[in-house]
């Protein structure tokens, strides 16, 4: 869709203003910007607040227009599919890809929920004489523990921040996002109309 | 489904042809709607094409499929 790209663009050149807001922000307090600066001050703001919208926006698309994320991430993985041997090579390699990136959410899943630990105990604690004891257990929460977080100015009526999963939970997610959204694409793609 | 043991090699004579109509490996793929390297997987015998693109290239080349394409080995 042409409002993408275009928003893409925006996106992408506008984003060495958003560093400069930022870094101007962080080095000199907003009370201290005098005239004429002042004005540039402004159009960084407002050209922060309108990427920072736009951005959500897009990342928001991505998620939900099949056409938008399609587009964008043909590009950044440099899918090419120009005739039927490069298809076939996508799909091999897709393939691959997936079942590569299935392997490794596999391995993350089973380092985070698992924890291995040798220790050494004092002697009065031995276990028939062995002072070294290894111990294995499930560590598997599914919600974060909740955060008391202060707000210094006010009263906080809405944060958004971070995600309330524990990184067990949220690679189980994503495990089963992956099963699960291949038998649905297959499905579809082969489903008799 | 019966299975099938070993691989079938596919030969093809699109070189010999292209040579014959004295044209480029860019030109023939423009012909045919692919892209220069697809055709020098299909000389180089390390792609096959489908049976869509096998006619269009004996169509191309004014011959027929079993003429182009021969099956080296047995089925």
């Amino acid at each position: 869709m042409k409002v993408f790209n275009v928003i893409e663009k925006y996106l992408l050149y506008a984003f060495p203003a958003v560093l400069v807001c930022v870094f101007w922000s962080n080095a000199v307090p907003e009370k201290d910007i005098q005239m004429p600066l002042r004005i540039l001050w402004e159009i960084l703001a407002w050209n922060l607040l309108a990427w920072f919208a736009l951005l959500t926006l897009f990342v928001i698309s991505l998620l939900l227009v099949p056409s938008v994320r399609e587009n964008f991430f043909r590009r950044i993985a440099s899918i090419k599919e120009r005739d039927e041997r490069e298809e076939q090579l996508v799909g091999i390699v897709s393939k691959r890809t997936y079942i590569s990136m299935l392997s490794v959410l596999v391995f993350l899943f089973f380092i985070s929920a698992f924890s291995f630990q040798v220790r050494q105990v004092p002697d009065d604690q031995a276990i028939n004489g062995k002072k070294k004891l290894a111990s294995i257990s499930l560590n598997l929460k599914l919600f974060d523990e909740a955060r008391e977080t202060k707000s210094e100015d006010g009263q906080t009526i809405i944060q958004s921040k971070d995600i309330p999963l524990t990184k067990s939970s949220l690679l189980l997610l994503l495990i089963l996002l992956h099963l699960a959204t291949y038998r649905v694409f297959f499905w579809s793609e082969t489903r008799v109309a | 489904m019966p299975r099938i043991e070993g691989k079938l090699q596919i030969h093809n004579k699109i070189q010999q042809y292209r040579s014959e109509k004295s044209i480029t490996q860019q030109e023939l793929a423009d012909e045919i709607g692919v892209t220069r390297a697809t055709v020098v997987a299909l000389e180089k015998g390390s792609y096959n094409p489908s049976l869509e693109l096998a006619f269009r290239l004996a169509k191309f080349f004014k011959t027929e499929i079993n003429e182009l394409f021969s099956v080296k080995g047995s089925f």
